[in-house]
Formats: structure tokens, sequence, C-alpha cells
């Protein structure tokens, strides 16, 4: 777009005038002196940063600055009460060596952004498409189907998947009408994290809001051409809208793998804190919040949490690299 | 409005923001004149605040000079929030803890020692007996009184008894009472109701187990009990699954932190709870409940009095001698207990015991006479569990839930246990 560079060239002109005398003012100024002018440069290059002054503070006192010092941290003892000392590598070898339940909650981590993601995504370009048909009344079913990604992450929203596939949940209730005695959803090791899964699918819906934008620019004369070539809407799809949505779901990609990376709430909410059972929904976050807050053992934490966050920086900079295999850009 | 006036607003407008921010940040100045100002921190329902607030307007009616901040929630996130506190140089200044916990705080010097308060003549432990004293004691500083001490009790739910017509066991009743009973329960309801909720996960029944052995949970040195006692109380719940005494482990993993509320949504006949407890599950079910001690308390009871919750004073209290004024009020005045009643527990302060306890009925008188055959005939009190005791409880059900699940057999989990236990014990 061009918003940018016209943004930008009504900045910069005054400003690269400099301590130059007024050579050429933009508007006829009255009564407009050099000294009165450089002022006004100046406060000019001044404001944006007043602007930002208080997202600038946001960003230095809560959240680079508690990074930092977690990145300290992260070679300490560190136990939330008292001083904290120096251990050098400790905390780091004891994650890959010695700590057998770490390895648990990575496991179950990439199952669980790795199972999910990919479902949740293709669950949302589906409906997009349908979505896309020129449907009477889109407004609303847009709305509704995003709702579940406003909520989605919340307590309330966990709580409720906890009374769904319990054992006398709504889910049981229903499989008993067709005569099958369902367990405890949330309750069995291999079905727990199951319940986790379909949770993040179902918040499918700030991906296909993207989706369905995307879908509006595939320009028509693609389709006309298609449709006079004499293209079935199948291959249509593969070959027009599929390449044409790449940097979408690239985008889309990247988002939901980060957010699932860091994925707490429903695994806390629905096994009650414990990652149970039998660690099955022992999330990465979980796993990490135990240590630090249970076990008093922040310091050991703050360094799983940087481990986290090379590995997330790890997948996204694959998928960058990747993506110029597979992602189209059109012009 | 032209352009300069609007940066300039902008500008005034940045400036205050940023203002305000260190204003915010400066306010901490210790105030000599008026009254001093501390922070009282604790977790409970509803119930409990209304209590604790009323108390503490007491307090202040007695002692203008002191204002107590109230900072009160619910359990969950509880203990992140001290410690975060605690961590910003910002904890309260009395602080209702848990005895979990209480080592994890007094070991690494985060406790204010009560001794110099009783010393100084502020805080009195006349009818305090001595063993509770020695509980609340961490390398000879006195780290916090117990407020509220309550015991282990299993209860039963007499209306689902009698509707399939099975008896409850007799006082006295043994292990093998209850699986008799449970069993009856679960054949007799054709499998809707199970007799009994499996508990092979809880560290805290498995106590008075060991207890009723001659041996401990924990020791100050470490595990205090033989593979052999472990294998015997898992194996006795290995049975129980296989004679469908308790439910499947998938249902009993949705009740795990709260066995009690098995019981009340009808999936259960009975478990064990703590005696603070009995009188509010009593009154969220229309169904007749009744209390005992806990299983194979003859010949050898392996219950005792625990304290259910503690008071401490923070170590970065700027103003322990009210922080400790506050203490004594609640733990020692007869006006403080008769307000606070037994919703902590029962007072261990002997002289405010009656207070407390006073026109105590139903399920709360019940659950008193629970705990006073224990104060008559039950084991002592465990010394403080060593740091690293909270990794242990958490590993004990974890083991225990892997064989519940047929994941590992019982001499396999005994082994795990024991080798990662030790492991986190140090």
């Amino acid at each position: 777009m061009t918003t940018t560079e016209r943004a930008q060239g009504g900045e910069s002109q005054p400003s690269r005038s400099g301590d130059a005398p007024a050579q050429a003012p933009r508007k006829p100024v009255p009564a407009l002196s050099a000294k009165s002018l450089r002022r006004a440069v100046r406060r000019e290059k001044i404001a944006p940063y007043l602007f930002l002054t208080p997202w600038l503070i946001g960003f230095f006192v809560i959240t680079l600055g508690p990074m930092l010092y977690s990145f300290y941290l992260s070679f300490t003892d560190f136990s939330l009460l008292g001083a904290a000392e120096w251990v050098g590598l400790d905390n780091y070898i004891r994650m890959f060596t010695a700590d057998p339940k770490y390895m648990d909650s990575v496991r179950v981590t990439l199952v669980y952004v790795f199972v999910s993601v990919p479902l949740q995504l293709a669950f949302a370009l589906l409906l997009a498409l349908v979505l896309n048909r020129g449907l009477r009344g889109l407004p609303i079913y847009r709305s509704i189907y995003y709702l579940p990604s406003l909520i989605g992450a919340s307590v309330a929203i966990a709580v409720l998947w906890r009374q769904m596939f319990g054992k006398n949940g709504l889910v049981n209730q229903v499989l008993s009408w067709f005569g099958i005695v369902g367990e405890s959803w949330i309750g069995n090791p291999d079905t727990a994290l199951g319940t986790l899964i379909v949770l993040n699918v179902w918040t499918f819906g700030s991906p296909m809001v993207i989706f369905l934008a995307a879908l509006r620019q595939v320009p028509e004369y693609l389709y006309e051409a298609a449709a006079v070539d004499g293209v079935s809407k199948w291959k249509a799809f593969w070959h027009i809208t599929l390449p044409m949505l790449t940097p979408v779901v690239l985008f889309n990609l990247i988002l939901q793998l980060i957010g699932a990376f860091q994925a707490f709430t429903p695994a806390y909410v629905v096994s009650g804190g414990t990652g149970g059972p039998v660690n099955s929904t022992l999330f990465y976050t979980l796993y990490l919040y135990q240590r630090g807050f249970t076990n008093f053992e922040m310091g050991y934490a703050s360094a799983m949490a940087w481990v986290l966050f090379f590995f997330i920086a790890a997948v996204t900079a694959i998928n960058f690299w990747l993506s110029k295999y597979w992602v189209h850009y059109d012009d | 409005m032209n352009k300069r006036h609007s940066s300039r607003i902008i500008a005034g407008a940045a400036a205050a923001t940023l203002a305000i921010g260190l204003a915010g940040c400066s306010s901490a100045e210790p105030a000599d004149e008026g009254p001093v100002e501390i922070r009282f921190t604790w977790w409970g329902g509803d119930a409990r605040h209304e209590l604790t607030n009323e108390a503490l307007d007491a307090f202040e009616a007695e002692n203008p000079d002191i204002t107590v901040v109230r900072d009160f929630g619910g359990f969950d996130g509880y203990l992140d929030k001290v410690t975060t506190q605690y961590a910003g140089g910002n904890s309260p200044d009395v602080i209702q803890l848990y005895n979990e916990v209480l080592v994890e705080f007094a070991d690494r010097g985060q406790l204010y020692d009560l001794n110099e308060a009783v010393d100084s003549g502020v805080l009195s432990l006349d009818g305090w007996p001595q063993d509770v004293i020695d509980m609340n004691t961490v390398d000879g500083e006195l780290a916090a009184l117990t407020f509220g001490s309550n015991t282990q009790a299993y209860f039963f739910d007499d209306t689902v008894s009698a509707e399939y017509g099975v008896a409850l066991p007799e006082d006295g009743f043994s292990w093998e009472d209850l699986e008799d009973y449970a069993t009856a329960v679960t054949e007799a309801s054709g499998g809707s109701v199970f007799g009994t909720f499996d508990l092979s996960h809880s560290y805290q029944v498995f106590e008075v187990w060991a207890k009723q052995n001659g041996e401990e949970f924990l020791t100050a040195d470490g595990i205090g009990f033989t593979p052999e006692t472990l294998e015997a109380y898992w194996d006795y719940w290995d049975d129980m699954r296989d004679v469908g005494a308790v439910p499947t482990p998938d249902v009993s993993s949705e009740y795990l932190g709260t066995p009690y509320d098995a019981v009340l949504q009808g999936v259960v006949a009975s478990t064990f709870l703590f005696t603070n407890q009995f009188a509010s599950v009593a009154d969220s079910t229309p169904n007749e409940l009744s209390v005992a001690r806990m299983p194979g308390e003859s010949p050898s009871p392996g219950q005792y009095l625990r304290a259910a919750m503690n008071l401490t004073v923070s170590a970065q209290s700027e103003h322990p001698e009210a922080a400790a004024r506050l203490v004594d009020f609640l733990l020692n005045s007869e006006e403080a207990n008769a307000i606070l009643g037994t919703d902590r527990g029962f007072p261990s302060n002997a002289d405010v015991f009656a207070a407390a306890t006073a026109g105590l009925e139903g399920p709360a008188a019940a659950a008193a006479e629970i705990f006073e055959s224990v104060r008559a005939d039950g084991s002592p009190a465990p010394v403080p569990a060593p740091v690293g005791s909270g990794a242990v409880n958490t590993l004990f059900s974890e083991v225990a839930q892997q064989v519940q699940f047929g994941q590992l057999t019982v001499s396999e989990a005994t082994e795990q246990f024991f080798t990662q236990a030790e492991a986190e014990l140090g």
C-alpha cells in the first residue's frame, strides 16, 4: 500500500531540511522565524516518542526488564523466598539429564501442538470456504463462529469442558442415547489430552476470520479463466484458492503454533493444576508453573521458560525458511 | 485547535501518566504518626471471610493504634500470591500458611521468630500444649502457631446406605470392615454407587496407615516407613478395585483433590476428610451424613491432631510487634475465638477451646467428638517435614495413579517411589 509512503513523505520533508534556513516550507506559515521552525521540527521529532511513552514504559518495565531478570535467574537456584545463588548451567543440564517429568511435559506439549494446530487450521479453512459462498446473514454466522476464539482460553470454558467430558457429562449422556457407556474423558490418561486438543480446535474462529478475508482477495478473473477452460471446482480449489491463500496459511500457522506452545489455562483447570491423570495433560507451561510456585524452584522454572522461548523461536524460524518452498506470493 | 496545542496536550498527558506511575512507587514511607498499618492475608470461603473480618474489626476496636489491611481470597493461587509478594519485598505482615509449606518458608529465614514476641510479653503461650509448640518450631525458632487444628475422619452417606440396606461399620472398624461395607454397597446398588473412594493416591491417608503400623510418613530425616508398609497399602486398594468397592480410576481421578465431592455427587457412599470440613460438607447435601474415626484405629491409633493452618509473621514485616499483637488476639482471646468458632479447625489453646466450641450442634458437634476422641487416644503429631516434602507428596499421588491405571504393578511402584523420593529429599 501507499499509505506508509505517503506518511513518510509527509513527515520527512521538513525534518530533512534540518538546520538549513527555511528554504521550502511546505505551506505558507506566516511569521515563522528559523529558530521557531527548528523548535517545531524538534518537537515533531519528539512527538512520536511521547505518544509511545506509555507503551515504552510498559515494554521496558514490565516486559523486557523481567525477561532479562528471568534470564539471570535461570542460572541461579532462586526459590522465590530469599536470595538467589549462582549455579551456572546446572538448571539447564538437569532439565535434559535428570528430570524424567520434564521430558513427559515436552512430549505432551508436542503432541498437543502438532495435532491441534493443523486440525484447527483445516477446520478454520473449511468453514471459511463454506461461509464464503455468499451466505445470507454472513455477519451473524461469522460472529457465532468467532465467539469461541474470544472465550476459548478462559477459565470458564475450561470449567465447562471439565463438566462436559466428565463421567456424567454431556458427551457421555449423548453417547448413552446410542447405548454407549463412555468412560470419563478427562479422567482417563488416554483421552484427557484429546479433550484439550478438541478445545483448541474449537477455537478456530480467529484463523477462520483471517481466511475469510483472504478468500475475498483472490481475484475473480482467475476463477473465470478457469471456468472458461472447464476446470472443476475441486481443481480450482487446489490450483487457485489454496496457492493464493498460502501467505495467510503461513501467518495463521505461525501465530497458532506460538499460542499452542504457550497454552496453560485449559490444562490447569481441567486437571485441577496437577497435569493429570498420570501427567497426560502436563503442558510445558503447567510443569513450569508447578516447579516455580509449588516446588519453590523459580530458578529452574526460569530456565525452562528460556528453553521454551528459544524452541518457539527456532520453530518459527524453520517455518519461515520452509515457507519459500510452499508459500506463493502473487506479486 | 492548532497542531502545536494538541501536541503539547498529548505531551502533558504522557508526562502526567509517568508522574502517576512514579507517585505509585514512592508511597511506601513508614508513617510514624497515626495508626500503624499491618496487612493480614488468608484464604477461605465466604463464611470464613465474614467471621475473620468481624474478628479483625474487634481487634481494631481494642487497638486503635493499629489498622489491619485485609487481603483475602480463595485457596486457588493463594500461595503464588504470597510468594510473589515475598519476592517483590512486599509480603503481608501476618500470613495464614498451611503446614506443608511452613518449613519451606521457615528454612529460608522468611518468618519472624515468634519467640521474640513471647519474650517481650506481646504474645502469650499460656494454655498451649508443648507438642504443638514443638510442631511449629523450626531450627529453634517459633516459626508459627497453629491457627485451627483438625484430624482425619471417615464419613458415610447414611441415606444412601439405608437405601441399599447396608449397615454402617461399627465404631472401631478395621480396613477389612470398610472393604466389606464398600463391596456390599456397590453390589446392592448394582454399581450405580460405589462403596467408598479409591484413596491409594492420598499420602494423608497413608500417613495414618503408616502410623497405625508404628511408622511415620516423613520424619525430619526423610522417609519414615518401610517399603513393605507401602506395598501393603497399595495392595489393599488394588484389591478394593478388583472387587469393585471403589470407582474405576478414570472416575477417581476426577475427584482426586476433593474426595468428599464424590460423596456429594452421589458417586461413592463414603470417604475421608478432615474434621473441620465436615460441617460444610454436611450442609451441602440433603442426605444424612455421619462421621467416624479412620478405619483400623484399634489396637494402635494412627490419627493425630494436626495443624489445619498456621499463623505466621513475615520476616519482612516492618511492624512485627503490632503483627504479633494481632496473632495473640486471634489465637488467645476468648472474644476472637467466640467469633471465629471452629471454621478453621479447633483452637490449640486449651484456655479458649470452650469459647470457640460453645453452642456447637449437628455435624460440627459430631466432628468435635471425633477431635476429642483423638485428643484422648491418638498418635503424637509428626515433626515438621523436611524441605522437598511437597514434591514427595505429589510423587506419592502420581505413582499411585500409575498403579490405578495398571501402568505399574504395586511392587514396581513401591520401588519407583522410594528411588524418586530419595532423590527429591536429597
